[in-house]
């Protein structure tokens, strides 16, 4: 979970104010085997897996439009691990973005209360074998 | 303790599990046997079976065909005579005179942490 990012960049266009960015994984599908000797689980793997990434994004009166459902580019983010850390980190991801949703504060935008749009990300990787998120130090 | 046929671990450490089939004589009803009546009809000796199926696993691709190439060389030639061995479980119940008639991968092949495959290998007392 990154707080914060310094920049974020994805298909090469700006966005501007993401206040954060969650790395999801989830087992895709998993293997459960069991054995004769008893009830439980002797083998467990998960042969397939999804990388994500879900961005909130404070919005303004000049935000530019979500880039469009199904767009493929790299997502770039710049940050300091856990918004509080000296240490800065890159991560970058070539993903696909599919889903946009908006959630307005209470009271409203025009209230103060704040409107974020919620953009998610599945990562596409290289060949299937190579993790498609890399972290590095920046 | 681990499965084995005619001595030989075919399955080693991939889980697999035991499964008997039916027991009993072979009876068919008549009219399956294209007969208009009402009834059944004896046939004979039942050839009990057993259906180990499982999951092999191995470390690599080339690791995991290569047990199933090992697996698979010891089935039932399809010519000569018959290999009748002892097959055994987990809980050492052995089940003798036993024929290895059929191996099936099934599935793809699933490669995680570890590479696997399900399978489903065929034991039978053939008459």
């Amino acid at each position: 979970m990154i707080f914060n990012p310094v920049a974020v960049e994805f298909a090469g266009a700006v966005l501007a104010g993401v206040e954060s960015a969650a790395i999801n994984r989830r087992a895709e599908k998993m293997v459960v085997a069991f054995g004769d000797h008893g009830p439980n689980a002797v083998f467990v793997d998960v042969p397939e897996r999804r990388s994500g990434v879900v961005l909130r994004q404070r919005l303004t009166t000049t935000t530019a439009e979500a880039p469009g459902l199904g767009t493929l580019g790299d997502l770039r983010l710049s940050a300091t691990a856990g918004g509080a850390d000296a240490s800065a980190w890159t991560v970058v991801c070539r993903c696909v973005l599919v889903r946009v949703d908006h959630e307005v504060g209470a009271g409203g935008a025009a209230r103060g209360g704040g409107a974020v749009r919620v953009m998610e990300f599945v990562c596409v990787s290289a060949d299937g074998a190579a993790d498609p998120v890399t972290v590095t130090p920046a | 303790m681990g499965s084995l046929f005619g001595g030989v671990d075919l399955f080693g450490d991939s889980p697999h599990r035991f499964e008997m089939g039916s027991m009993g004589p072979v009876v068919r009803t008549r009219l399956s046997l294209g007969t208009i009546a009402a009834g059944s009809v004896l046939i004979g000796a039942g050839e009990p079976t057993v259906t180990v199926r499982g999951r092999l696993v191995a470390a690599t691709g080339p690791a995991l065909m290569a047990r199933i190439d090992a697996i698979a060389a010891e089935l039932q030639p399809g010519g000569g005579g018959i290999v009748r061995r002892t097959l055994t479980d987990h809980h050492g119940r052995t089940w003798t005179d036993m024929t290895f008639v059929s191996f099936e991968p099934s599935g793809v092949v699933d490669r995680g942490r570890e590479v696997s495959m399900e399978f489903a290998a065929v034991f039978q007392r053939l008459l």
